[in-house]
């Protein structure tokens, strides 16, 4: 998280930090603290630790793998017109509802309605909700510090950030509630509460998504943070999917451990879980650190794309919100709204080295990393000893499949829109036409 | 289910033999869509009776484990009218010039590489328990091309696994390779990621990679470690030693033997190591091979030996099979990962060290009973 100095923002992220994880073992384990043997709030706490990183690609393989790489692109670009503030959404604006690896998108339009530039950010919502009960005028300089650049900006508001609660005459909690509901949203929400303001709609402050929150973090940490083997070798890590197929926390509820194959079926969990699982191994404590998705700077191809002139490139090419050194929460691409280009002005090219122009978001996660990075003890700090998983069967085979039709039926609706758009002239075709 | 052909190492006892060829096939210019697909359909029915060991004028032959794997390039699918898929289309190596195979990967084209003879239209795995029966596979194969037709041989590459499980740079190989309880899933088409006809296949990938031992050999074993990411004599992988800042050690190994012996799991499959990391060894190739857990491919590796006028030159036959091609261009591109060295160490190090002199991408249907796997009915 950035650093806001302030001693009640650092408390209560912590705070936060502690309760998620003492909710989720009460709660989601049922009391079961195993993996807190291995796991710590606190890199300090951890003596000599070397920095494990976690990277996977933040391209939706949900997506990918029901409606191939053409499909999810549509799907993940897709920004539908909005009806006036004050309808009650149900959920992320169009595509990015589907943004769901740690990595979340908005393209921003120019008053054409062409696409203009792509804000990506992997940053906690947990973080900014913590802000947002504590800290009004910390939260309202982060928020136009991050979309304008200038935390004296005055575009943003209480109003953007608390709809019609006065942050400086309410509680920790009405502020809280009221930053759900216009920015933040909720999953535990009945019903699921969408972000209701424009800040986290037509832009990307934060993520929202409920899948990329700090409890499924920690919740996949905890998971594969025991020492798995296979029955009868004990001296061997499992397979990877025998954590989905028989894990110890979901033996006595059925239905929940065959919901949990689903997990196999993104690019963030498997790779969290594999990481921790391979250090559970060797008994060594863990801690996330900095406790954060972040973007590896080195790991963006940036070679694949074009730009105007070398100017250009310098110019619309921003990171911002660095965790650590190399490590970004924050990714702008595109012209500033002062310059006439828009973002079919920059070229992405192909493997092969073929040029096409950038139209949206998509094609950008496919040039990006994204993931978390541990800290991790020596071996053999921990001292657990083994533990058996004898699933009945031993592969997880395309476990996305439950959701094709569904986000068939998404992406044919987003196809119909935009056409139903196009027609009305409210969206130029050409680049953005869907494919 | 649908079931992968066979030589697509799935895994659970159907992997391929230690012997290899691949024999790559080009379209004669004119050829008529129809005659394409009566020609690969008889020899796909050729390809059966040679695994099964039937082979003219024989009544029959210990196969040897034979395997008989067809994969369809991009120039077999557009001639044939079918259509080339989106993902194996943005994925085509580059034409050899000398320079990068893929835009953005730091492995290159040989300069001696004036062709792409694996860029072809039908590629023709074979893998068996010797080199003979590759190579009498191969033959029958010739020996019906050569009655005429419309593909013809272009080039033949084979290649064998070293019983010791070395490569020709010394060290232990193929080492790190997905458990079979994870294969499926890495090298599966799903039924909506790809064309249907592809669905439950999978994309094989090859590249005929030169490797110069004179530029090996020249380095100091401890270096050699250092860029490999793995411990020479027992096949240990690096990691960092929390107890010296900035070096490294083997992994661990309960079990006396080398890396691969029951008990030693553990020292295969190293923890993530990050790139800057003081000691270097976030920079190896068995480190950057694995920059993203989630996006692995399966390999396989064939070492070749083959005369170049007086001298021997040794190469690598590098074969991987993944769901979609772009886990294997994101491998060889990204900058993280071999896009920014050849083999591993630092960036841009090492660039002399491998020289491509074929390429290529093919999709690999599966099996549909006795019929010619694909996007046809033969």
């Amino acid at each position: 998280m950035p650093e806001s100095g302030s001693r009640i923002v650092t408390e209560s992220w912590r705070n936060v930090q502690e309760s998620v994880l003492s909710e989720l073992v009460q709660h989601d384990f049922r009391h079961d603290n195993s993996g807190l043997r291995f796991i710590r709030l606190l890199p300090s706490d951890i003596r000599e630790a070397v920095r494990v990183p976690v990277f996977w690609s933040p391209v939706p393989r949900r997506l990918t793998d029901t409606l191939g790489p053409a499909g999810a692109r549509t799907l993940c670009d897709w920004t539908p017109r909005e009806s006036p503030i004050g309808q009650n959404f149900a959920s992320m604006r169009g595509g990015r509802e589907y943004h769901t690896e740690y990595c979340e998108y908005a393209i921003v339009y120019d008053e054409q309605r062409r696409p203009k530039r792509v804000e990506i950010t992997t940053e906690l919502r947990e973080w900014w909700l913590s802000l947002a009960r504590c800290a009004p005028e910390v939260l309202r300089r982060e928020a136009a510090e991050v979309l304008y650049g200038d935390p004296e900006d005055g575009r943003i508001g209480y109003a953007d950030l608390y709809g019609d609660l006065d942050p400086t005459a309410a509680g920790p909690d009405a502020r809280g509630a009221a930053f759900q509901r216009q920015v933040a949203g909720s999953e535990v929400s009945a019903p699921r509460q969408a972000p209701q303001g424009r800040l986290n709609r037509d832009r990307a402050l934060f993520m929202a998504v409920p899948i990329n929150g700090l409890d499924d973090l920690f919740w996949i940490l905890l998971l594969g943070a025991r020492r798995f083997a296979p029955a009868g070798e004990l001296d061997r890590p499992a397979p990877l999917p025998w954590l989905l197929l028989d894990n110890p926390y979901y033996r006595t509820q059925p239905a929940a451990m065959a919901s949990l194959a689903h997990l196999y079926g993104t690019q963030a969990d498997p790779a969290v879980l594999r990481a921790v699982q391979l250090l559970a191994w060797q008994n060594r404590e863990i801690a996330t650190d900095p406790l954060a998705a972040v973007l590896a700077s080195e790991d963006f191809a940036a070679d694949r794309l074009v730009f105007p002139d070398p100017d250009a490139a310098r110019r619309w090419v921003r990171w911002s919100r660095p965790a650590a050194p190399g490590l970004y929460q924050r990714l702008v691409i595109g012209p500033g709204d002062d310059e006439p280009e828009t973002l079919a002005d920059i070229a992405v090219l192909d493997p092969s080295g073929d040029p096409a122009p950038l139209t949206g978001g998509y094609q950008l996660l496919e040039l990006l990393a994204t993931g978390i990075v541990l800290s991790a003890g020596p071996a053999g700090t921990v001292g657990a000893a083994p533990e058996p998983l004898h699933p009945r069967r031993t592969t997880i085979h395309d476990p996305n499949r439950a959701e094709a039709a569904e986000l068939r039926a998404a992406l044919a609706a987003a196809r119909g829109e935009q056409a139903r758009m196009e027609l009305i002239g409210t969206v130029p075709a050409g680049p953005r036409r869907m494919r | 289910m649908t079931r992968m052909q066979p030589g697509v190492p799935v895994g659970g006892g159907h992997g391929a033999g230690p012997y290899f060829g691949l024999l790559c096939l080009e379209l004669e210019p004119d050829a008529k869509p129809v005659d394409v697909r009566a020609e690969v359909g008889e020899l796909w029915t050729l390809g059966q009776r040679l695994e099964d060991g039937t082979m003219w004028p024989f009544a029959r032959v210990e196969p040897e484990g034979l395997t008989v794997l067809f994969g369809y390039g991009a120039a077999l699918l557009a001639g044939v009218g079918v259509g080339v898929p989106a993902e194996l289309a943005a994925a085509r190596f580059r034409a050899p010039d000398g320079g990068a195979v893929l835009h953005g990967a730091a492995l290159r084209w040989s300069a001696e590489a004036t062709g792409n003879p694996a860029a072809c239209a039908l590629a023709i795995q074979l893998t068996a328990g010797s080199e003979a029966a590759v190579a009498r596979a191969a033959v029958e194969f010739d020996r019906r091309l050569r009655e005429g037709g419309v593909l013809r041989a272009a080039a033949w590459y084979p290649g064998y696994r070293r019983t010791d499980r070395r490569s020709w740079l010394g060290f232990h190989d193929g080492v790190a390779n997905p458990d079979p309880a994870e294969r499926r899933d890495l090298l599966e088409v799903t039924r909506g990621a790809g064309p249907g006809w592809l669905a439950g296949g999978t994309y094989l990938g090859f590249l005929r990679i030169r490797v110069r031992l004179d530029q090996w050999d020249a380095i100091d074993p401890a270096k050699q470690e250092l860029l490999v990411g793995r411990h020479l004599s027992s096949g240990a992988a690096m990691e960092v030693d929390p107890e010296r800042p900035g070096e490294y050690r083997p992994a661990a190994m309960p079990v006396p033997g080398d890396v691969f012996a029951r008990g030693n799991e553990a020292a295969r499959d190293p923890v993530p190591v990050a790139s800057g990391e003081p000691s270097g060894i976030g920079r190896s190739h068995v480190q950057r091979a694995r920059r993203m857990l989630t996006g692995r491919i399966v390999r396989q590796g064939y070492e070749y030996l083959e005369a170049a006028g007086p001298a021997l030159r040794t190469g690598l036959n590098f074969v991987s099979f993944q769901s979609a091609p772009d886990r294997l261009t994101r491998v060889l591109t990204g900058p993280g990962w071999l896009g920014s060295a050849a083999f591993g160490g630092q960036d841009g190090g090492l660039a002399d060290l491998l020289e491509v002199y074929a390429a290529g991408l093919y999709a690999v249907p599966p099996l549909r009973g006795d019929r010619c796997p694909g996007p046809w009915d033969l």
